[in-house]
C-alpha cells in the first residue's frame, strides 16, 4: 500500500528541485504556497499567543490587558486610506521597545564583552599556541575593525592594518561559505534519503523520466 | 493636521518607551522595573498581531495581480488559497486542527525543506565556477573554505587528524578574529541607528509616503 | 579556448547530476563512515550531564522547516538528553513554526527522526516538563520571558500555570539553570538579553550558516556550548549512545562535501592549466 504522505513529500520536493532543471509552473506554485502558508501560520500563532497573554487576564478581571489588543486594531485599519495613519501608534510601541532592548543588549554583549575578550595579555600561560592564538585574535579583531572605520583615509605604514583586516574577512567569507554548504547539504541529504528510500521514489523516478523526455524533445526541435 | 499630531504622538512614544527600556536596565526601582516588564509583555502581543499587515498586503497585491491577469496570476490564486484557507481553519479550529496539521507536516514541511536544500546544489556549482585562487585574498578564502569543508566531513578527519586540527584553528581563532571585528563594528552601527530612531531623526518605520529620513 | 570558456561551457546541471549520483551511493548501500566527536559538542553534552537534579532548563524551538534535519535532529537529540536526566524541562517556542515542529518531534518526522515518548523516560507532564507554546516578538519576547516566565499565563493547552507544579520553580530567569535554543538566528539578541543581563548559561543549536559568528562569543565566554549543524546533532546522538537520523545522514554529507572540495580543486586546476596554455 503506497503511503500518501510520502507521495506528497515526493511531489513537493520534486516541484521545488525542478528549478535546477529549469524554471516551471510547478516550482512557482510550490514557492507561492510556501510564502502564503508562512504568512498564515505566523498570524495563527500570533493570534493564539495574543489570546493567552492578553485575553486570559481580561477574562479574569484585569481589564487593562485589553489595551494591547486595542492598540493592534490599527493594523487592520492600515488598508484604508483615511485610517492608515493610526498604524503609527502601535508601530512606534513595537519599534521603541525593540530598539531600546536591542541597544542595551548590544552595548554589553557585543561591545563590552567582545572588546574585553580581545584585550587579554599576549603572553598566556601554558603551551606556546595559547599566546599565538591570543595574538592572532587580538590583532585580527582590531585589524578587521580598522577596515570598517572610514573616518579618515589611512596612508603610509598604517595602511597595512586594514589590508591585514581584509585577509581575516576573507577567512570569514570562506568559513561562512563552507558552513553554509554543510548546512544546506545536510538538508539535501534528508530530502534525498526520503526520495530514495520511501514511496516518494516513484515520484522521483517519474520526474527523471519527464526531464529525459523534455531533453529529447528539445534536441529534436533543435535539429534542422 | 491630524496626521502631523499622530506623527508627533508616535515619535514621543518612541522616545519615552525606548529610553525607559534602556534606563530600566541600569536601575533597580520596583515600580519602574514592573512598568517596563508589563510594557514588554504587552509589546509581544502587538508585535505578533503586526502580521495582520503582512497577510493584508499579500491579499491586496495578489488580488490586484489576478484581476489584471498579470505575470504569474495562476500562482497568485495558489498564494491566496494557501493564505486564507489555513488562516480560517487555524483561527476557527486552532493550529491543532487535523487539516491544518496535515498541510503543515505533509506539504509545508517538505516544500520548506527542499527550498533551502536547493542552495546545496548552487554551493557545488559556486565551488566549481567561482572560487578562484587569483590573489592573496582569493587564496585565503579558497583555502579556508576547502579546509572547513574537510573538517566538516568527519571521514577526512578520520583519515588525517590534521584536517580537524587545522579546521578547528580556523574556526576558533582565524575567522573568529575577523568576525569579532565585524560584530563590534555592527554593534556600533546598530547603537547609532537606534539612537537616531529614538531621537526621531530616523522615521522610516512610520511608513510615511513622503520618506522617513530627516 | 580559454580556461574560463572551457569551464563555462560545461552545463552546471551535470554537476547537479554528479551530486545526486554520488549521494545516492551511501543511501542505497550505507557505509558507516567513522566519526569523531568534537570538543564543542562534548562540552555542551557534559554541561547538561553536570546539571544538578531538579534544575530548570528552558528548551526553545526557534527553528523552521527550512532548516530541516539540520536543526530538527539537534532539537530531538537535546530533548531526549534532557528527558533522560532528572531535570525540569520548560519547552517554549520563540519561532512561529516552533509549535508544529515540537509536535512533529514528539510524533517522529522526516526532519527529527523517530518519535519521542516522554513517558518512556518516566516523565510526567506538568511536573517534569511543560510546553508553553509560541511567544512572538524575538528581542522583546526574550526580555519579557526573562523578567516574567509566566508571560503566557497558561500552557499551550490552556491549563493555568498555577496548576502546573513545574512552573512553581520557574518564575523568572533567575530560576533557570540553562537555556538551550535551537535557532536559525537572533543569537546575539539571546546572548544580550539572557547572558549579558543575567549570566544565564546558554547552549545554541545553530545551523552551519550561522555558526561561524558564534565562535567569537564562545571565546569570550559568553556562550557555554554549541551544536553545529547536523554534524553536531550526529555527535550528540553518538554521545547519547542512540544513533538516529543525523548519524544516518552523515555518510551522504561526507561524500557531498568531499565532492565540493574536488570541484573546487578541479575548477582551479582547469583554470591554471588553461591560463598557462594561453601564455604559451
Amino acid at each position: 500500500m503506497i503511503s500518501v504522505e510520502y507521495v506528497l513529500f515526493g511531489l513537493c520536493a520534486v516541484a521545488i528541485w525542478s528549478l535546477l532543471y529549469r524554471e516551471n509552473l510547478a516550482y512557482r506554485i510550490a514557492e507561492y504556497f510556501y510564502v502564503g502558508f508562512t504568512a498564515a501560520n505566523l498570524l495563527v500563532q500570533a493570534w493564539e499567543s495574543a489570546l493567552k497573554i492578553a485575553w486570559t487576564p481580561v477574562t479574569k478581571g484585569n481589564h487593562l490587558w485589553i489595551l494591547p489588543l486595542i492598540l493592534s486594531i490599527p493594523f487592520v485599519l492600515f488598508f484604508h486610506r483615511k485610517t492608515r495613519s493610526l498604524y503609527m501608534i502601535p508601530i512606534a510601541v513595537v519599534v521603541s521597545v525593540g530598539t531600546g532592548l536591542a541597544m542595551r543588549g548590544a552595548i554589553h554583549a557585543d561591545i563590552v564583552g567582545q572588546v574585553g575578550a580581545s584585550m587579554k595579555s599576549l603572553i598566556q600561560p601554558g603551551p606556546w599556541d595559547n599566546s599565538f592564538n591570543t595574538a592572532v585574535l587580538t590583532i585580527g579583531s582590531f585589524a578587521t575593525l580598522s577596515y570598517f572605520l572610514f573616518t579618515k583615509e589611512v596612508k603610509g605604514a598604517l595602511s597595512k592594518v586594514p589590508r591585514v583586516g581584509r585577509l581575516f574577512i576573507m577567512a570569514v567569507v570562506g568559513a561562512a561559505y563552507a558552513n553554509t554548504g554543510t548546512g544546506r547539504l545536510a538538508n539535501y541529504s534528508g530530502i534525498l534519503l526520503n526520495l530514495l528510500k520511501t514511496d516518494a521514489v516513484y515520484i522521483a523516478a517519474g520526474a527523471l523520466v519527464v526531464i529525459a523526455v523534455d531533453i529529447l524533445r528539445r534536441r529534436a526541435k533543435k535539429k534542422p | 493636521m491630524a496626521r502631523f499630531q499622530l506623527r508627533s504622538v508616535a515619535l514621543t512614544i518612541t522616545f519615552v518607551l525606548g529610553f525607559l527600556m534602556i534606563v530600566e536596565y541600569f536601575i533597580s526601582f520596583k515600580s519602574i522595573n514592573d512598568l517596563a516588564a508589563n510594557i514588554r509583555d504587552a509589546a509581544t502581543v502587538i508585535i505578533g498581531l503586526a502580521s495582520i499587515v503582512g497577510v493584508g498586503n499579500i491579499t491586496r497585491n495578489h488580488l490586484r495581480n489576478i484581476s489584471r491577469r498579470g505575470d504569474n496570476w495562476i500562482p497568485s490564486i495558489i498564494m491566496l488559497v494557501s493564505v486564507w484557507i489555513p488562516l480560517v481553519i487555524g483561527l476557527l479550529g486552532t493550529q491543532n486542527h487535523p487539516i491544518y496539521r496535515y498541510v503543515f507536516v505533509n506539504l509545508f514541511n517538505p516544500v520548506g525543506n527542499a527550498f533551502f536544500a536547493v542552495l546545496g546544489f548552487y554551493i557545488l556549482s559556486g565551488a566549481w565556477r567561482a572560487f578562484r585562487v587569483k590573489s592573496l585574498d582569493g587564496t585565503v578564502m579558497v583555502l579556508c573554505a576547502a579546509l572547513i569543508f574537510l573538517k566538516n566531513a568527519p571521514v577526512a578527519g578520520y583519515l588525517w587528524s590534521g584536517f580537524n586540527d587545522i579546521g578547528a584553528w580556523i574556526m576558533n581563532v582565524f575567522q573568529a578574529a575577523g568576525y569579532r571585528g565585524i560584530i563590534i563594528g555592527v554593534a556600533i552601527g546598530s547603537i547609532t541607528t537606534g539612537l537616531r530612531i529614538l531621537l526621531g531623526r530616523e522615521t522610516g518605520y512610520l511608513a510615511e509616503r513622503r520618506g522617513g529620513q530627516e | 579556448m580559454s580556461s574560463g570558456t572551457a569551464i563555462s561551457r560545461i552545463d552546471v546541471r551535470y554537476l547537479f547530476l554528479a551530486l545526486l549520483i554520488v549521494s545516492a551511493i551511501p543511501i542505497m548501500s550505507p557505509m558507516g563512515l567513522p566519526m569523531v566527536v568534537s570538543p564543542l559538542t562534548k562540552k555542551s553534552f557534559n554541561f547538561i550531564e553536570g546539571l544538578p537534579a531538579g534544575s530548570v532548563v528552558i528548551l526553545d524551538a526557534q527553528h523552521s522547516t527550512g532548516y530541516g534535519p539540520e536543526l530538527g535532529t539537534q532539537y530531538a537529540a537535546v530533548f531526549k538528553h534532557l528527558l533522560a536526566r532528572p531535570l525540569k524541562v520548560v519547552l517554549v517556542a520563540f519561532g512561529a513554526e516552533g509549535p508544529q515542529l515540537y509536535a512533529m518531534t514528539l510524533e517522529g518526522s522526516t526532519i527529527s527522526g523517530p518519535p519521542i515518548d516522554p513517558n518512556r523516560y518516566g516523565k510526567k507532564y506538568g511536573t517534569d516538563y511543560v510546553w508553553l507554546g509560541y511567544i512572538p516578538g524575538t528581542v522583546t519576547a526574550f526580555a519579557a520571558f526573562a523578567s516574567n516566565s509566566w508571560l503566557t499565563k497558561t500552557d499551550a493547552a490552556g491549563t493555568a500555570l498555577e496548576q502546573l507544579p513545574i512552573m512553581q520553580n520557574c518564575k523568572t530567569v533567575k530560576d533557570w539553570a540553562l537555556v538551550v535554543s535551537v535557532s536559525g538566528g537572533q543569537f546575539e539578541q539571546m546572548i544580550a538579553q539572557w547572558y549579558s543581563a543575567y549570566k544565564t548559561p546558554i547552549i545554541f543549536g545553530a545551523p552551519g550558516v550561522s555558526a561561524p559568528r558564534l565562535y567569537s562569543y564562545i571565546d569570550a565566554g559568553q556562550l557555554t556550548g554549541m551544536l553545529v549543524s547536523i554534524g553536531g546533532a550526529a555527535e550528540y546522538e553518538l554521545l547519547l549512545k542512540g544513533p538516529a537520523l543525523a548519524v544516518s545522514l552523515m555518510d551522504v554529507l561526507n561524500l557531498a562535501q568531499i565532492l565540493v572540495v574536488v570541484a573546487m580543486i578541479a575548477g582551479n586546476a582547469i583554470h591554471f592549466i588553461g591560463r598557462s596554455k594561453e601564455k604559451k
